[in-house]
């Protein structure tokens, strides 16, 4: 989106002062999809909360808000300061005092909610005489305070009791499997709407397209990844997902938003004849198989590798790194791919990075491994996850996930990671 | 699907903890809002017309017992400058949820938090419930007109993702035309193809849209109040949020940049692991204050 480019940083600079120009103009705002505006700590949620009137209101605000979303805690249950804060006014703060007094003993223990009956009269008038709501609940300093309050072990003390007291105040949440009586009859609400169909389509590229494919992304995309700067016309074409949110340029956070990139890589297959040799062997390979070819000429297998799936049983062991390379990359787009972006990377003069790859296997992960030695590239691999006897058979029986750092030889340590 | 799997499914859906405000009942709901129990919509009349078209006969409606159907503000609809005639064309009905739904928010408009979350499931129709809410506030706002209230009636502000503010307007063309407007606050008029959306696209600049605002939407005519300007997030803050250098955060309604104040909420430590500390670490405590 040109805007959410243009808006650049959304981050609240604490040293400026913000207003908005429609300030007191509308009398309700509908927030659709409102778990954008959870952290309020963001430009966006300041344009909202800046277009209440500024004046102080005694009796009923002006104006009114309304947050819609179907996933109101994405992350957390601390999600919900910002929605707080969209309803917050420091007039709402009426029995400030007294209640600030109870925090000692519990702040959020009492939860009882008044029902319909207890607000109105019976011809529909609010009762303010009344109205006994703890509004003093939904500042949002009050909730962040309550929900982040730790005993010794470091468990929030407060969370769940804060979000029981708060949310029946503000959020009205019915799921599929809720029930309401019409006429009569009990209705459950998912069985009143059309279900949904999710369907998985897997695409298989034929070589020829992976790599006409990953040169046009990584030509998109190649400054960016590298120095920071926008991407260029060419690569604006693709809709890298998770790509979108702010371009400041190599100051900001380009080498996390890059992720979007791997991700893309990951979600493709890779294309190396491993599953052919480990066919060839014959037989079903035990994991010190693998760790005894991984150490065998201490070049992380490739030797072997080279060995088994050569295509002239005559022809001799590789001579150098670079003709190994090549002969690695020979029927995967994907590696191509990759040696670009990590020479990229890695090897750029001014800006080089170290850059962190996650497998969710083994054996992948020992291809690139393997691969980025030949290439000369420092990888530090991080030892098996706790549980995790054998390097190759972590990730295969428990499905945990791997990483490896890579990072030109001879800058390790030099530069700050990105 | 079998039925087992469609039986586990709504255990799972059930057994999902869901904390949730109180929705007035469903009869109560259609008693506050004057809707039809059997039919629930605003749009009783056309509602009846479209019947009456399709089954070219007399109006079934009137017959149920507990229905009580009724045009609801004879007055507004007097005062309404746009009826649109809906012969046979889609008219919204509610569902019964939806119905409390809105008979909440509505409720909650009228609280002194002034409005609400709604958190329902995807799909269930959340815009349909702020959009009915939107009308019958119109409505209200037609009568309270009739009887000399004087407002202030303002317009409302939807902001929603991009790829939504389309869907919103669509939803209050298909169903919502013949008393709200929607107009978008979204790109400029050159970019738009669609000749209905441009000519309810308004100007791209905040200047030029708070003149609109002042001219279009006064706060003495209640007809403000049917008007909806649909925006984006970033579109929104990037046009209205205007930034100046000086004062700490003093605009910040909200300082967010104060670490929570955690020793009042401090809470004495159990006696017990207490106890357990002082004896194991007692000779230290000697130790260090001689």
């Amino acid at each position: 989106m040109d805007d959410e480019e243009a808006l650049g940083s959304n981050e609240l600079d604490p040293s400026k002062e913000y207003h908005s120009l429609l300030n007191s103009k509308v009398g309700r705002v509908v927030l659709d999809e409102a778990h954008k505006i959870r952290n309020p700590q963001t430009k966006v949620a300041e344009a909202v909360r800046q277009l209440m009137p500024k004046k102080p209101q005694t009796g009923l605000a002006e104006m009114v808000i309304h947050l819609i979303t179907a996933t109101p805690m994405m992350n957390r249950g601390a999600d919900f300061v910002g929605y707080l804060s969209m309803f917050w006014r420091d007039e709402l703060d009426v029995d400030a005092a007294e209640s600030y007094g109870d925090f000692e003993f519990d702040p959020y223990d009492e939860t009882h909610v008044p029902e319909h009956s207890d607000i109105y009269r019976p011809g529909g008038r609010l009762d303010f005489g009344r109205y006994q709501l703890p509004l003093w609940r939904l500042n949002p300093s009050t909730f962040w305070a309550a929900m982040n309050t730790k005993d010794a072990e470091g468990r929030c003390l407060h969370a769940y009791k804060t979000l029981r007291a708060v949310i029946p105040i503000i959020m009205l949440r019915r799921t599929q499997a809720s029930v309401l009586r019409v006429n009569g009859q009990w209705v459950r609400i998912g069985d009143s709407i059309p279900p949904y169909r999710i369907c998985t389509v897997e695409l298989q590229w034929d070589n020829a397209v992976q790599f006409v494919e990953y040169n046009r992304l990584f030509q998109g995309y190649v400054e960016y990844l590298t120095s920071g700067k926008p991407p260029t016309e060419r690569g604006r074409r693709f809709v890298v997902p998770g790509f979108g949110q702010g371009r400041r340029g190599v100051t900001g956070n380009a080498g996390t938003r890059s992720f979007g990139i791997y991700r893309i890589l990951t979600i493709m297959t890779f294309n190396l004849g491993l599953h052919a040799m480990l066919m060839r062997t014959g037989r079903r390979n035990l994991v010190a198989d693998v760790h005894q070819w991984y150490d065998k000429f201490a070049d992380k297998g490739m030797s072997y590798y080279f060995d088994l799936t050569k295509p002239d049983r005559t022809l001799p062991l590789y001579a150098d790194r670079f003709t190994m390379a090549l002969y690695l990359c020979k029927d995967s787009p994907k590696l191509k791919y990759l040696a670009k972006l990590m020479g990229e990377i890695c090897l750029d003069e001014k800006n080089a990075r170290r850059a962190i790859i996650f497998s969710d296997g083994p054996m992948p992960l020992w291809n690139i491994e393997g691969f980025l030695s030949v290439r000369a590239q420092t990888i530090v691999s991080p030892p098996p996850l706790a549980g995790c006897t054998d390097r190759v058979g972590c990730g295969v029986e428990s499905g945990l996930y791997r990483g490896l750092v890579a990072q030109q030889p001879g800058r390790f340590g030099a530069q700050a990671a990105d | 699907m079998t039925s087992e799997e469609r039986d586990d499914y709504w255990k799972t859906q059930s057994s999902l903890s869901t904390v949730s405000a109180t929705t007035p009942t469903y009869a109560d709901a259609c008693d506050t809002l004057g809707y039809s129990r059997l039919h629930p919509t605003p749009f009783a009349s056309e509602w009846r017309n479209s019947q009456a078209a399709v089954e070219t006969g007399p109006v079934p409606a009137a017959t149920g017992a507990d229905d009580e159907d009724r045009p609801r503000n004879p007055e507004a609809d007097d005062a309404t400058p746009i009826v649109a005639e809906k012969q046979g064309a889609e008219v919204l009905l509610l569902n019964g949820w939806q119905v409390t739904g809105v008979a909440w928010a509505i409720r909650q408009e009228n609280l002194p938090i002034r409005g609400g979350m709604i958190a329902d499931d995807c799909g269930t129709g959340k815009t349909v419930i702020m959009l009915t809410v939107i009308l019958e506030q119109y409505r209200t706002a037609l009568v309270d007109h009739a009887q000399g209230g004087t407002g202030p009636w303002k317009p409302t502000l939807v902001i929603a993702p991009p790829h939504v503010v389309d869907v919103w307007f669509q939803e209050v063309q298909r169903f919502f035309s013949s008393e709200l407007e929607i107009w978008r606050f979204y790109e400029t008029k050159d970019k738009v193809t669609n000749a209905t959306m441009k000519a309810r696209t308004l100007p791209s600049t905040a200047t030029a849209l708070v003149h609109w605002l002042d001219d279009k939407c006064p706060p003495d005519s209640p007809r403000s109040c049917a008007k909806i300007i649909v925006t984006a997030y970033e579109t929104f803050t990037l046009r209205t949020l205007m930034e100046k250098a000086g004062g700490k955060a003093k605009g910040m309604s909200v300082d967010y940049s104060l670490a929570p104040d955690y020793s009042l909420l401090a809470r004495p430590r159990p006696p017990a692991v207490c106890s357990v500390l002082t004896a194991a670490g007692s000779e230290t405590g000697q130790a260090s204050s001689r």
